[in-house]
């Protein structure tokens, strides 16, 4: 084992959280002849020993359960009126109509109205309302209405 | 807010785990009771759990009744959500998840509320206000403060792990479940959270 493989392990190590039994070992021994990752495991050590020191947050006595209060609010909640449940239903329901009947009046109005052809190929052609002047080719399709 | 006396409970050793292979099979089978309604085996539960999950919120949440709200509402939170939870997990990893999440959620927003106001009144009170029920050991207050210091640089997804394993004794593969992480990432965390924390309390030490 080199420095670096070791360095990789040495902060599982000095916590016990290495599993392989073949490993720690080989750890073990280079941390014994190596003084730069010995000094480093000590350092580590040293820290995790700090850290330790860190007081225990102070709670209540759960002589107290905390049970009762937490059943308490269960069963609040459970009690609370149908009647609520059913008007957010109602009202979510509303909500969406809404939201529907927005929708369609906005496509409605977005939408231009569709242009009919004037003349169908099979529709008959109806007469010309005025006579031609002379010399004009019929195009088939009525002049407009001035 | 409850009147009860407050103490300080023995701390965790490193090779406890939350759960033994009885309790797993009979948390399984008080879940599938309170599911049916027996609102009772969830008070087994309770009782069961909570003076860890309030211990692992106060590692988080420093101030006592917070705490105590907070493991309430995660309580209240998996009892809801019980129809969700799957049979074929653990639960107690399950519970200290979501009470691990709203811990986090409070602490966070504790945070930006000191950070601004510490930003409009400059105020050097300590963050940590003293409890009168405690005697005043002003030494090791003060190395807390140190460590505390120190913890807090480390980056969340870090100090989690910090805190799961080193202080609360949680086995890499309990972290593992409880964050919904594989253990080889936990355990790479584990590592680099370490060794940050022994550089920042090495480099406090040499300014």
């Amino acid at each position: 084992m080199n420095c670096g493989e070791a360095q990789q392990e040495l902060a599982l190590w000095v916590g016990q959280d290495l599993t392989d039994p073949v490993r720690i070992e080989t750890l073990r021994r280079h941390v014994a002849i190596c003084p730069v990752c010995g000094q480093r495991a000590k350092a580590l050590k040293a820290s995790l020993v700090a850290l330790g020191s860190l007081e225990v947050p102070q709670t209540y006595d759960t002589i107290d359960s905390l049970w009762p209060e937490v059943e308490a609010r269960i069963m609040a909640r459970q009690s609370q009126p149908p009647m609520r449940s059913s008007l957010v239903i109602w009202a979510a329901l509303g909500l969406l109509s809404l939201v529907i009947l927005g929708g369609t009046a906005w496509m409605w109005r977005t939408t231009p109205p569709s242009a009919a052809p004037a003349v169908t190929p099979n529709e008959p052609v109806a007469p010309p309302l005025y006579p031609p002047s002379p010399g004009h080719q019929s195009s088939g399709i009525s002049p407009a209405i001035p | 807010m409850r009147t009860a006396t407050r103490v300080t409970p023995t701390p965790m050793t490193t090779d406890q785990t939350i759960l033994d292979g009885d309790d797993r099979a009979g948390d399984a089978r008080l879940v599938e009771e309170a599911r049916r309604g027996q609102r009772d085996s969830f008070g087994v539960l309770v009782r069961r759990y909570e003076r860890r999950l309030l211990r692992v919120i106060g590692r988080f949440v420093r101030d006592a009744d917070a705490a105590e709200d907070l493991a309430q509402e995660t309580f209240l939170r998996v009892y809801e959500r019980l129809e969700q939870f799957d049979p074929s997990r653990r639960f107690a990893p399950w519970l200290f998840q979501i009470g691990v999440n709203l811990a986090l959620d409070y602490h966070r927003k504790q945070k930006r509320r000191r950070k601004i106001w510490s930003f409009f009144f400059s105020d050097s009170r300590s963050e940590r206000p003293l409890d009168p029920a405690t005697p005043d050991p002003r030494e090791s207050q003060e190395l807390e403060a140190e460590v505390r210091q120190v913890v807090d640089r480390i980056p969340e997804q870090f100090r989690l792990v910090l805190i799961l394993r080193d202080l609360e004794g949680f086995s890499t593969s309990e972290i593992a479940a409880i964050l919904d992480r594989k253990e080889a990432t936990i355990r790479w965390r584990l590592a680099e959270a370490r060794n940050r924390f022994q550089e920042f309390w090495e480099r406090r030490l040499t300014k």
